[in-house]
């Protein structure tokens, strides 16, 4: 497999279709893969893919909108592809997908990998592992709710890692960063981590594409997959919606005669 | 009057606050729980400013606008529709009883419909902060 990556990035980058690779590398040791970015045909040896590599590298794509990029990608990675192209974050001429068979990532990202077939696309509702999760979590009280994200969020140290991975969080002003006003500051605040993490969640309904890199990146282990489960489940519910498909934004558009039952008189 | 619940309003510059106003006009009683803000549309609603106002103490909020179709910038309100009912399974989720956060239409001729609305917001409140403490 990684002969076949490794013949694929040289010809791509020999007949100058791509300016660079973003693949993976061997990290400090066997057990883990970093990303790396490779523009000359001298590295591609360096490149491999195996169950270690779990990043998400459509995070690099509209940093890098300008060069064009050849990008290694499992299913779920090319699920926030379609999605960048399709919110014009990166020319869809720019880029090449170098798709690769994941088999599977390893134990430890369990709650990554549930409900996917190989092929990434991972089945929206209830059939998954996490899925049943979310359905169970929403029958407890508001406040056995609350409760459990008191105490999943008095851990966050609010480093943004989830924000930082995300490849749909491009916003160069993030509302984090903004002083006027001055949503959050830098003051320990269990609230505003909350504050945090639901604002963030709004801000991707229905773009998220349930690829868990930032359940992943936490370094406090936030189960943060709930939340963007749980949004996919309600665009889906709600909209009929799924990311990453070829569809209008729930909140980009309206149908006149819809959600009268709920609340409205 | 008993302000044991704070309520923050958000109502739309165009039916709702005016609506408001007309209760006023109309000498109509209501609840003084309800804190009002003047936003130019219900399309306006940034989520943020509704977490903000739980953040900082606010038991219940209310947002309010115009009717569907009749909305001054025509559309407007269709869009905060989609984004409440997202908006309202996530605080939900969150474990924010749903009690807390309610939307309606509110046009500027209905003064009388407004206290209603706030009546029941104010006991609906009431009611959830009951059950928060009696637990």
């Amino acid at each position: 497999m990684n002969k076949i990556l490794q013949e694929t990035a040289r010809n791509l980058l020999a007949q100058t279709r791509v300016d660079v690779i973003i693949g993976y590398e061997e990290g400090y040791d066997a057990f883990h893969a970093r990303p790396v970015f490779i523009s000359s045909i001298a590295d591609v040896d360096r490149l491999i893919f195996n169950q270690y590599c779990t990043n998400n590298l459509a995070v690099y794509l509209p940093i890098h909108k300008k060069l064009k990029i050849g990008i290694v990608a499992k299913g779920c990675d090319v699920a926030s592809i379609r999605e960048l192209i399709k919110e014009h974050q990166i020319p869809d001429e720019n880029v090449v997908v170098i798709d690769v068979v994941c088999e599977g990532a390893t134990e430890r990202m369990d709650a990554k990998c549930a409900g996917c077939d190989g092929k990434g696309i991972k089945a929206v509702v209830g059939v998954d592992k996490v899925g049943d999760e979310v359905e169970r979590f929403e029958e407890l009280s508001a406040k056995e709710k609350e409760a459990f994200w008191d105490k999943e969020f008095a851990r966050c140290i609010r480093c943004y890692a989830c924000r930082q991975i995300c490849p749909i969080c491009y916003c160069p002003d993030c509302f984090v960063n903004r002083t006027m006003p001055k949503y959050l500051n830098e003051a320990v605040d269990n609230e505003k981590n909350k504050l945090f993490s639901m604002i963030r969640m709004m801000h991707v309904f229905g773009r998220c594409t349930d690829c868990r890199a930032c359940s992943n990146a936490c370094p406090v282990g936030i189960p943060l997959h709930l939340l963007t489960k749980k949004i996919a489940m309600d665009a889906l519910e709600l909209f009929g919606y799924v990311s990453g498909q070829e569809q209008e934004h729930p909140f980009s558009t309206f149908k006149k005669d819809e959600l009268m039952e709920k609340g409205w008189e | 009057m008993n302000k044991d619940v704070n309520i923050i309003g958000f109502l739309c510059n165009w039916c709702s606050y005016a609506g408001a106003d007309l209760t006023g006009l109309s000498r109509i009683v209501y609840p003084t729980n309800i804190k009002i803000i003047r936003i130019p549309c219900t399309g306006r609603m940034d989520p943020v400013l509704i977490m903000e106002a739980f953040h900082n103490g606010a038991d219940g909020v209310l947002v309010s606008g115009c009717h569907p179709g009749d909305c001054h910038y025509t559309e407007g309100n269709y869009y905060w529709r989609r984004r409440h009912a997202a908006l309202k399974r996530l605080l939900d989720f969150f474990g924010i009883d749903e009690r807390r956060f309610q939307a309606t239409w509110v046009s500027a001729s209905e003064g009388k419909r407004f206290a209603e609305v706030v009546k029941k917001v104010v006991d609906d409140v009431r009611d959830w902060k009951k059950g928060e403490k009696g637990e």
